[in-house]
C-alpha cells in the first residue's frame, strides 16, 4: 500500500490511467462471454435424388389387334417397356374394364390372355428365362407387380390372346360377332 | 500544489480500490508477511474429437422416394474444464426439403470403424417424444444452420455438459420423403461445436 501511495504522490494521473485500463480490461473479459471451444465437423455430406421415367413402345397404341377369331384361334403383340429414368422403380401392369359387345355374354370373360416377361430383348447371353406374369381371362386380371427396374432396364412383354374351344359344336355360338377392348397401363413408381 | 480535480480523483480511487479489496474479501492477500511460493495459474483446455477423422457421414445417390442412408460417429471429449456441446449444419439444394434427417444420440462401446453403426445403443431417453435417444427429426433443410441456433446436446432443456473421456455416439439416417424431389441434390455439412461452460 505504501508502494502505492508513493506512486500516487508522484503522479496521480499515472495511476489513474493505469487503474482505467485494468478496468476496462476486466470489463473486456466479462462482458465477452469469451470461452474456449472446439470442433468436429463432417463436411461435404452429398445426396442426389434419381429421376423416374419410362418409355413404352407401343404408347398410346394397341398392344394387339385381333379381328374374325374364331374359337381355338388367337392372336399376340409386343411392347417394350423400359425405365428411362436414373433411379430404380418399381413397375405395375394394370388393365381398364373391358368394354364388350354385346354386353352379355362378355366376351372378355371368354378371352383368355397369357403375358410373358421376355427380358431384354436385346440379351445375348446369360438371359433370364421367359416368365409368365399373367395367365387368365382378360376380364379377369387385377393389377399385377412386375417388379423392380433398374435405371435403364427394359423388358419385352409378350399378350396373347386366345378364344377357347368349347369343344361343342356350336358351343361358342354366343360369341359370335362379339368384341371387346381394354387399355393397359404400365406404372412407374419410385 | 495539486488541482482540486486531482485531489478528487484520488479520493474517487482511493475508494474503488478500497471498495474493491473489501468485496473480495482477499485483504488479507496484501498482508506483507503472507508467503505463498509456487503459485502458478493454468488455463484449462476443451478439445472434441470423432472417430472419421472429419471425412463426410452420409452419401445417397440415385435416390428415390423412400431411400434411405443412415451412418454413426463417435464423438469423444478430451478436454479438461466442463464443456457444452452444440450441433449445427450448412445446408444446401433444394432436394434438402424432401429430405427427413433423423439424428439419434446413443453409445457405442470401443472404437467403432468410420460410418459404423455397429453396436449402436440409443439413450433410453427419450428426448423429444420421437423415440429413444432422437435429438432432432425433421426435414433436412429446416436443421439449424449456426452456432447461436444449434441444438444443444441433448436437449436446451437438459443439456449435458461434457467431462474429460466422455464419449457419445450419434446415428444420423436420412430419408427421402416425396417423390417430388427427383431430379434434385443437396449437400450438408454438420458440427459439433463443444464450449467451455
Amino acid at each position: 500500500m505504501s508502494r502505492l501511495k508513493a506512486l500516487w504522490s508522484a503522479s496521480p494521473r499515472k495511476v489513474l490511467a493505469a487503474l482505467l485500463v485494468v478496468l476496462a480490461a476486466a470489463g473486456v473479459a466479462v462482458g465477452s462471454g469469451a470461452n474456449f471451444n472446439s470442433a468436429s465437423a463432417n463436411p461435404s455430406n452429398t445426396f442426389s435424388s434419381g429421376t423416374l421415367t419410362q418409355s413404352n413402345s407401343k404408347a398410346n397404341q394397341a398392344i394387339l389387334t385381333a379381328s374374325n377369331l374364331k374359337p381355338g384361334g388367337s392372336s399376340n403383340g409386343t411392347v417394350d417397356i423400359t425405365n428411362t429414368g436414373s433411379a430404380s422403380g418399381i413397375f405395375t401392369l394394370t388393365k381398364s374394364t373391358p368394354v364388350d359387345t354385346p354386353a352379355s355374354p362378355a366376351l372378355s370373360a371368354k378371352l383368355t390372355v397369357v403375358i410373358t416377361d421376355q427380358g431384354d430383348p436385346a440379351c445375348v447371353s446369360s438371359c433370364p428365362a421367359p416368365a409368365t406374369v399373367y395367365s387368365g381371362t382378360l376380364a379377369g386380371m387385377g393389377a399385377i407387380s412386375l417388379g423392380t427396374f433398374a435405371a435403364s432396364a427394359k423388358h419385352r412383354y409378350q399378350f396373347v390372346v386366345t378364344f377357347p374351344d368349347s369343344g361343342t359344336q356350336g358351343g361358342d355360338n354366343s360369341y359370335q360377332g362379339a368384341s371387346t377392348s381394354v387399355d393397359y397401363t404400365f406404372t412407374a413408381a419410385s | 500544489m495539486r488541482s482540486l480535480a486531482a485531489k478528487l480523483a484520488g479520493i474517487a480511487v482511493a475508494l474503488v480500490l478500497s471498495a474493491t479489496v473489501w468485496s473480495t474479501g482477499t485483504w488479507s492477500a496484501f498482508d506483507r508477511t503472507a508467503s505463498s511460493p509456487g503459485d502458478s495459474v493454468a488455463t484449462g483446455t476443451v478439445t472434441l474429437s470423432d472417430n472419421d477423422g472429419g471425412s463426410p457421414l452420409l452419401s445417397l445417390s440415385g435416390a428415390r422416394n423412400g431411400s434411405t442412408v443412415t451412418s454413426c460417429t463417435k464423438l469423444t471429449y478430451g478436454g479438461t474444464v466442463p464443456a457444452d456441446v452444440r450441433i449445427y449444419g450448412t445446408v444446401g439444394g433444394g432436394l434438402a426439403s424432401y429430405l427427413t434427417l433423423t439424428v439419434t444420440r446413443g453409445t457405442i462401446s470401443g472404437t467403432p470403424a468410420a460410418k459404423s453403426c455397429t453396436g449402436f445403443v440409443a439413450d433410453s431417453t427419450d428426448y423429444l417424444a420421437k423415440g429413444a435417444g432422437v435429438i432432432y427429426s425433421g426435414n433436412l433443410s429446416a436443421f439449424p444452420t449456426s452456432a447461436g441456433a444449434a441444438l444443444v446436446d441433448p436437449t436446451s432443456s437438459a443439456t449435458e455438459q461434457w467431462d474429460a473421456g466422455e464419449a457419445h455416439a450419434y446415428k444420423l439416417t436420412v430419408t427421402m420423403n416425396s417423390a417430388s424431389g427427383a431430379g434434385m441434390s443437396a449437400t450438408a455439412d454438420f458440427t459439433w461445436l463443444a464450449a467451455s461452460t
